[in-house]
């Protein structure tokens, strides 16, 4: 008896936390969003104006331009449009790219490295900025260090990251002259677009940091911790800091989402080739396929990082599935 | 990818490294489907068209077709320069153009260059120099149009993509290319014409008008244009720069929506013309760089042209009374849709607004973001009673630009001026130039008469270039490095 109960202790320890339900369910819900995102997308592309209207040269004539609208099918009724475009994606034609002719994913994937290269980089930057500093501010042994650095951050995130790049620019690039300004061409490139979307994330992740390890720091399990005799040092790490992850890990999640949106800022800014500069442009150029194509794999991008965040958190602490 | 002088750490030398040129972000490479300046630009430097637009004075001048002449405006034979290829090896002659023009006019091609071009009832190569255009009806303007038609090479077509691809045949050849970041181009040593200045020439992809300033300061571009006024006067004190401004081919104009009763009535569309000091948004919001456009939408230089025409004089009281005449001595009100889809426009509608203020007319202004500007100004019944516009032509010629204005126009509002649209119809179908120029100044004195349209002023063509570059500003827009030269 004694054996088999040790065996179902190592099963049960074994045992991936993660129930198939939790995850059917969240891929569900992720789809549901990915067709709400493409169906808003799609049909704000196209109450914003006929795609025949952008196509066209602008001395084309009303007769012009409506011919051309005919022969693309832009003269359909957006319900049928919509329809047919849904279809053509059930049977596996995504349409191509209205200037290139190449398949419309094909164009967004080829910028999507250059966008994860800058997204995550600047999340993990950020996010162990602001947790350095969300520790520092919480548990700092001087008052200085718990209000100075935190204070520092929280001036960062007032700047929009718009007017935060000008200024990086300005310094480094314009002042200094020791980095370029915008482009892709090496790796200098990318440091003034990555300090700029870290300096959005960093004081996100600080607040919570700070928030959530004063918060818990009462609680019994710390001070039972605390009563066993533990240092005051390891108890921060081991039982206050980690404790406090779980809703941090949440909130870089929803980060990444956040720094794909700003990317399309900092894309423009910076004239750096990725997802949000391609989304951009073909908003503006009425590419349809492509802008269906780039807010899909941003939106399957977000659900992914998103699931993962909360897989992670059930690892964290199992009884989030519950919840 | 090693852009010619995007260190960021020293001001760009134009001598060593070639040109390094902002561009606004491209879209393709076929001639079929090019039609913003920044692709034409792209396209007239890496293909060749039978004619070209000349980068000092805008005149035609002779591409791939040495020589052209006409027969009553209907019959057209261009000379082709014997020998020139593409540079696979390819030849491109007479036949290779007629391909061309089928392929252009195939409705199977979906060509969004959209020109007139059923006009044009055969294209004939008799020898391999020498192409035939024959047109239904006398079409003066053809020559200029085809400047803007670059030609393929047929059997390399067959089997590559020429919407990403290229098979050049023009003063530089295409090393490298990302839509989104960059174009590097090098000197085509077997280019059939001059050969480009600078060996290499980079196109850097720059939409942000803010960074293309920060670019130019750190040294990083050689070339810039769509500058802000306020930028412009910045950069000038810059050593290394030479900064100005033209007036540009875009002429900034209100156009009423005819559908609204309070505008149809001439002397409240002249009462606005008379109202607003264009001498002062000139040289207020625009820098001075740009000044009060005539009462015709067309530059010096175009055909048609009318040196006597004027800039409709400011004269607030004679507005207040054209206006109390109308029935609106106690005051009108009037919506104006603007967009910055157009240099300062919503700063210059602004400055509009209070002074139509000043004679009795408010306006309820409505700035529409430029992403539904589109949208915006297709439908009449929903749209403003007035709407501010900027008007250009492709390649300069005037019928393009008068058509706007008749009922044809796609931002005609409510309906147009019969006379005017007769007038233009016969400006089309003129057989010579002499005659053309005079119907278009004709046509242009109707709309003026009728005040069809609150003239305001022709966009200014703002631009700095390295002092190590030697370029002359043109009024088209474009920007081409086979137009610049080290400076001496």
């Amino acid at each position: 008896m004694a054996t088999i109960s040790h065996f179902k202790a190592l099963q049960a320890r074994l045992r991936s936390p993660i129930e198939v339900r939790f995850l059917l369910r969240r891929a569900i819900g992720g789809l549901f969003s990915l067709w709400g995102a493409v169906t808003i997308v799609f049909l704000m592309l196209y109450a914003t104006g006929n795609p025949a209207e952008v196509l066209a040269p602008e001395t084309a004539t009303a007769e012009q331009v409506a011919e051309l609208a005919r022969q693309y099918g832009f003269d359909q009724p957006i319900y049928l449009q919509y329809r047919n475009f849904l279809v053509n994606i059930m049977q596996g034609n995504f349409p191509n790219s209205l200037y290139t002719g190449r398949p419309a994913f094909q164009e967004v994937l080829y910028r999507v490295p250059n966008t994860l290269l800058l997204g995550l980089t600047a999340v993990v930057l950020g996010a162990l900025l602001g947790l350095v500093v969300g520790y520092v501010s919480s548990s700092g042994r001087s008052r200085i260090m718990r209000v100075v650095p935190i204070r520092l951050l929280m001036i960062l995130q007032s700047v929009p990251n718009f007017f935060m790049g000008l200024l990086l620019i300005y310094f480094f690039s314009l002042t200094l002259r020791w980095l370029p300004t915008s482009g892709f061409s090496s790796w200098r490139n990318l440091i003034l677009p990555i300090t700029t979307l870290a300096c959005y994330v960093a004081p996100n992740v600080a607040r919570l940091f700070r928030s959530t390890m004063n918060e818990i720091r009462f609680e019994e399990h710390i001070q039972t911790a605390r009563a066993k005799g533990i240092s005051e040092r390891a108890v921060r790490i081991r039982h206050n800091a980690i404790n406090a992850l779980g809703p941090v890990t949440t909130l870089i999640g929803l980060q990444l989402g956040g720094v794909l949106a700003g990317a399309v800022v900092v894309e423009t800014l910076f004239a750096y080739p990725g997802v949000g500069q391609l989304l951009v442009q073909a908003v503006v150029s009425r590419d349809y396929p492509v802008a269906l194509a780039a807010v899909i794999l941003v939106c399957l991008g977000y659900n992914i990082a998103s699931l993962l965040v909360d897989v992670l958190v059930v690892i964290i602490d199992p009884r989030a599935q519950k919840r | 990818m090693i852009f010619g002088a995007a260190s960021g750490s020293r001001p760009a030398s134009a001598a060593d490294s070639g040109v390094t040129v902002a561009s606004l972000p491209l879209l393709t490479f076929d001639p079929a489907f090019a039609r913003t300046v920044q692709d034409l630009s792209i396209m007239s430097q890496v293909y060749s068209s039978l004619t070209t637009a000349s980068f000092v004075d805008g005149s035609l001048v002779p591409n791939l077709a040495r020589e052209w002449t006409d027969v009553d405006g209907k019959e057209f034979t261009f000379k082709l320069v014997p020998g020139a290829k593409f540079a696979n090896g390819e030849p491109l002659d007479a036949n290779a153009v007629v391909w061309n023009f089928k392929r252009l006019l195939d409705p199977a091609t979906q060509s969004t260059v959209i020109a007139d071009f059923n006009m044009i009832s055969s294209v004939e190569a008799p020898d391999p120099t020498t192409v035939v255009i024959k047109t239904s009806t006398p079409w003066l303007e053809l020559p200029r149009r085809l400047s803007a038609i670059s030609f393929l090479a047929p059997e390399w077509s067959k089997t590559h993509n020429p919407k990403v691809e290229v098979n050049p045949s023009g003063p530089y050849v295409v090393v490298n290319y990302d839509f989104a970041s960059h174009v590097t181009l090098k000197r085509n040593e077997n280019f059939f014409g001059e050969k480009a200045a600078f060996e290499n020439a980079t196109y850097r992809v720059i939409g942000n008008s803010q960074t293309r300033v920060t670019s130019l300061r750190s040294g990083e571009l050689n070339f810039a244009n769509n500058i802000s006024p306020l930028d412009v006067q910045q950069l000038s004190s810059l050593q290394d720069l030479n900064v100005g401004a033209i007036p540009g081919r875009r002429v900034h104009v209100l156009r009423f929506n005819m559908l609204r009763d309070s505008v149809k009535d001439v002397r409240v569309r002249q009462a606005l013309n008379y109202a607003i000091n264009k001498d002062l948004i000139t040289a207020s919001i625009y820098r001075g760089q740009t000044k009060a456009a005539t009462t015709q939408v067309l530059i010096p230089g175009q055909v048609g042209f009318d040196e006597t025409m004027k800039a409709w004089p400011y004269d607030p009281a004679k507005a207040r009374q054209l206006l109390a005449e109308a029935g609106y001595a106690k005051g009108l009100t009037l919506s104006l849709g603007v967009s910055d889809e157009y240099l300062q426009a919503p700063q210059a509608a602004q400055a509009i607004a209070a002074q139509l203020a000043e004679v009795g007319v408010t306006i309820k202004l409505q700035i529409v973001p430029t992403a539904i500007w589109t949208s915006f100004i297709t439908d009449a019944q929903k749209g403003t009673d007035l709407l501010y516009l900027g008007f250009s032509s492709t390649t300069g010629t005037s019928t393009e630009l008068m058509n706007q204005f008749t009922g044809k126009g796609r931002y005609t509002w409510g309906p147009s001026n019969p006379d005017y649209d007769a007038a233009v119809e016969k400006v089309k179908t003129a057989t010579s130039l002499e005659s053309q120029a005079e119907l278009i100044r004709k046509a242009n004195r109707i709309l003026a008469d009728d005040a069809q349209l609150v003239y305001l002023w022709p966009q200014p063509f703002t631009y700095a270039v390295s002092k190590s570059v030697e370029w002359t500003p043109r009024a088209d827009d474009r920007p081409r490095a086979s137009d610049m030269r080290p400076a001496k």
